[in-house]
């Protein structure tokens, strides 16, 4: 074969998914961004996630799919669906990564959230590629808050994330923004990396909302009326929440009130949770959909969001303008509750509790509505341009060149059609 | 001797875009989760379409590996990764090599291809050697026509690999529709190892009452339905099958495009079917398999999955395989007959299931010819007269292995 003179290069992302898609959502947004900034460039995403129906991959990114996982408590998982020991699957999941690292040899790896990853699966691959591959950049992406301070600190001690971030990681990038948290100082990472942690601003996703007014008519709103939507990224967790709101419009509209609320469930919710809130959401001027491929628009089309207080729906919410009613996860980490109350002092939402009764959560809706619009200057929302700029500046000016095959092999028929 | 509850199942299934062989793993991971509750079972594969592995029975998982075909169809792109496929061949074969040493199955099943995609199971099989897990390939009835296919092993080695690293070789299908020991020139180690299986389908205990399904489309008797599989080539047949219609006006006809049928070639059929009163065009239909059974004649291409749809509800038949022109959709420069899907085709006309053509010479007259022979034929026997249960032998078999 004609050698080509190629420069590239390889990024590893490892996506923590215990539970929702918000991880894997951020690590697909990082990683398609850097390859479209280094053309040429690959960007493989270990993920532990099941199929995702609609899930979208970027172009130059691919998925290697390990053993699911399910998150039961702190640090504590077990297989979501194979049926073996947890041994076993740990030992999987180990030589799965193992494997990928060695053989797929990155220049940049990006760790998500666990700096040690679960079970403590990735402390030897990372000793070793640093024993291998000095020149490689190994770098910790964490969202704005992880949980409770004193409870993070503890438990990254005790399970090993202190010493794996402080002894094989070269920066960590913070996906928040300190006027809002100062998470470096909360969770201590100064002193495991000092001088290489970095805020980044919060990560947003770029797609562009299409027509507003067309989204609504669509949904057969009128001028005038007020368009809601209730939205909370997978889903899997989001019934009680839902179900609170959609109660809520219940009274609104029992009350006279013509406005129409759009439910979007998420792919995760289980089916029958799905199946109560359309039987809540009969005789109401409401739309309920599992999924929705024009999530963007539909959410600059509303006039407020109704969500929990996970990551990616507040940060849309906030790049779109929306007004947002939040209803916070309560546990089992304290992170929803957090984030709530942070982003409520600094008036960037409304919060009710998950406690409060329908019609509380009907009086919050109007109080969300009438809230002023942002006094004080928005947090920082161009996260990934900053993480994509800290991430290219770790990298060799160089870059790598492909080894060019010489004894590439007949294609085959391998793409029969049964 | 294990408990069946205890076993451990890995299935490595190849990468094509779309559903056949994804739909025929979960098929033969739900049969053998039927016979072995408790058991564990880890499908392996590159393919870009695992959100549809939602039916997965449970107690199983899946891991996805790079992807290293395109992705087929319209719009192809590359692979995915900016690799070399000696690279991502490399990749494949480690990730799969470590999951399994981890797992160690008690059996490891290779789906079609022995070697992988691009060679990279070879490795893995050697290593396995050295484990107590037992390894079988499963061949489709036809893996490609026999010529190529011996061409390709020759030159791949593969021989060597079913002498020496393989347990067992499952056939997808049967011996009077495809000889494999003949066909391939097995040596006598390797065609001591085959088995016969039948074809791997939707199980028929699925298949609607015909009333059922004839009134949801509004009709009084049994039509002649046309079906052509995705559709992305299917035009040619559809317009002979309309042109066949014609000369049975009073017998309704179904004409199904298929989902990847180009607009223009859509409007064509459409514009063809104007003519026959008789004649309606569908874009899809749900349940195929029931519709076939309740048609009075079903005219398709020869791809396994309808081939195989076809013998378990004991539908009449004319087979006509794919034919490729230059220039078309999904040809990557080929043209003539479909060289699989013929050999097919004329093993199963040789058995009195269904009535073939020269697709070469594809028309109207022909195939309104064909349909008549077809139509004068007694109904075949369904599946289950011919115990053609593929997935559940392929499980029993796979369970004789990893108990033997």
């Amino acid at each position: 074969m004609a050698s080509e003179d190629r420069r590239t290069c390889r990024v590893l992302l490892y996506s923590h998914d215990g539970f929702g898609l918000g991880h894997l959502r951020r690590n697909l947004n990082v990683a398609g961004r850097l390859v479209h900034e280094l053309p040429g460039s690959s960007a493989l995403v270990l993920a532990g996630l099941p199929g995702i129906p609609g899930l979208q991959l970027p172009e130059g990114v691919d998925l290697v799919k390990l053993p699911s996982i399910r998150k039961v408590a702190t640090e504590t998982w077990e297989p979501r669906s194979l049926r073996v020991a947890d041994d076993r699957l740990r030992a999987m999941r180990r030589e799965l990564i193992s494997a990928t690292i060695e053989s797929f040899d990155p220049d940049l790896v990006l760790i998500d959230y666990l700096p040690a990853g679960v079970w403590g699966e990735l402390v030897e691959p990372l000793q070793a590629l640093r024993a291998a591959r000095p020149d490689v950049k190994v770098v910790l992406g964490l969202r704005d808050i992880l949980d409770e301070p004193e409870r993070t600190r503890g438990t990254w001690a005790t399970a090993g994330h202190d010493a794996a971030l402080a002894r094989l990681y070269d920066r960590a990038l913070v996906y928040g923004d300190p006027a809002v948290f100062d998470s470096v100082e909360a969770y201590g990472l100064g002193e495991l990396l000092p001088g290489r942690v970095s805020y980044t601003g919060y990560l947003c996703a770029e797609e562009r909302p299409g027509d507003r007014r067309l989204q609504r008519a669509k949904l057969g709103v009128a001028d005038g009326q007020l368009l809601h939507l209730i939205t909370a990224g997978g889903g899997a967790d989001a019934f009680p929440m839902m179900n609170l709101a959609l109660r809520a419009f219940r009274r609104r509209q029992a009350a006279g009130l013509r406005e129409h609320v759009a439910v979007v469930t998420g792919p995760l919710m289980p089916r029958e949770q799905v199946a109560r809130l359309r039987r809540l959401a009969r005789g109401l001027s409401a739309t309920v959909m599992t999924t929705s491929s024009r999530l963007t628009t539909l959410m600059a089309a509303s006039d407020l969001v109704i969500t929990m207080a996970a990551y990616n729906t507040l940060t849309d919410a906030l790049r779109l303008q929306v007004p947002i009613l939040s209803i916070p996860r309560e546990g089992p980490s304290a992170e929803q509750t957090m984030r709530a109350a942070l982003f409520e002092k600094g008036k960037l939402l409304t919060r009710v509790s998950p406690a409060a009764s329908s019609s509380e959560v009907a009086a919050a809706i109007d109080r969300a509505l009438t809230q002023p619009r942002l006094v004080a200057p928005p947090p920082s929302l161009d996260g990934l341009e900053h993480a994509i700029d800290q991430l290219c500046s770790l990298l060799p000016a160089e870059g790598r060149r492909l080894r060019d095959s010489e004894d590439e092999p007949e294609p085959r028929g391998a793409e029969g059609h049964a | 001797m294990r408990s069946r509850s205890s076993l451990r199942f890995a299935l490595f299934t190849h990468d094509a875009f779309g559903l056949g062989h994804v739909r025929r793993s979960t098929r033969i991971l739900r049969a053998l989760a039927e016979r072995a509750p408790g058991a564990s079972f880890l499908l392996i594969t590159g393919s870009p379409s695992t959100h549809l592995l939602s039916r997965l029975p449970e107690g199983a998982d899946f891991l996805k590996l790079p992807t290293i075909t395109t992705s087929g169809g319209k719009g192809t792109k590359p692979p995915t990764l900016a690799l070399s496929v000696v690279e991502l061949a490399a990749l494949r074969g480690e990730i799969t090599r470590r999951s399994l040493s981890a797992f160690q199955p008690d059996v490891f099943l290779v789906d079609n291809f022995p070697l992988g995609t691009r060679h990279e199971l070879l490795p893995v099989l050697k290593e396995l050697r050295d484990l107590p897990t037992r390894t079988a390939l499963g061949l489709r009835d036809v893996v490609d026509p026999p010529e190529k296919v011996r061409k390709d092993w020759a030159k791949q080695g593969v021989h060597d690999v079913l002498d020496r690293l393989y347990d067992r070789i499952l056939v997808y299908g049967m011996e009077k529709v495809l000889d494999a020991a003949e066909a391939y020139e097995l040596s006598e180690t390797a065609a001591g190892k085959l088995r016969y299986a039948g074809y791997v389908t939707e199980s028929p205990d699925a298949i609607r009452p015909a009333a059922e399904v004839l009134g949801e489309l509004d009709l009084d008797r049994p039509p002649l339905v046309g079906t052509v599989g995705g559709g992305g080539d299917g035009r040619p047949l559809l317009e002979a099958f309309l042109e066949a219609a014609a000369r049975r006006p009073d017998t309704p006809a179904l004409a199904i495009t298929g989902e990847l049928m180009s607009p223009k070639d859509r409007a064509a059929v459409r514009e063809a079917a104007a003519a026959v009163p008789s004649a309606r065009v569908l874009d899809r239909h749900d349940d195929l398999p029931s519709l076939m059974a309740a048609a009075e004649l079903v005219v398709s291409m020869g791809g396994y999955n309808t081939t195989g749809e076809i013998l378990a509800v004991g539908a009449r038949a004319v087979v006509v395989p794919r034919t490729w022109r230059s220039g078309e959709h999904d040809a990557k420069g080929k043209t003539g007959v479909d060289g699989e899907q013929a050999v097919r085709a004329e093993g199963l006309a040789r058995m009195g299931l269904v009535t073939t053509l020269d697709a070469s010479r594809l028309s109207g007259e022909i195939l309104a010819a064909a349909m008549e022979e077809a139509a004068s034929r007694p109904q075949p026997p369904a599946a289950s007269a011919l115990s053609l249960d593929g997935a559940g032998r392929v499980a029993e078999l796979l369970l004789e292995l990893a108990e033997g």
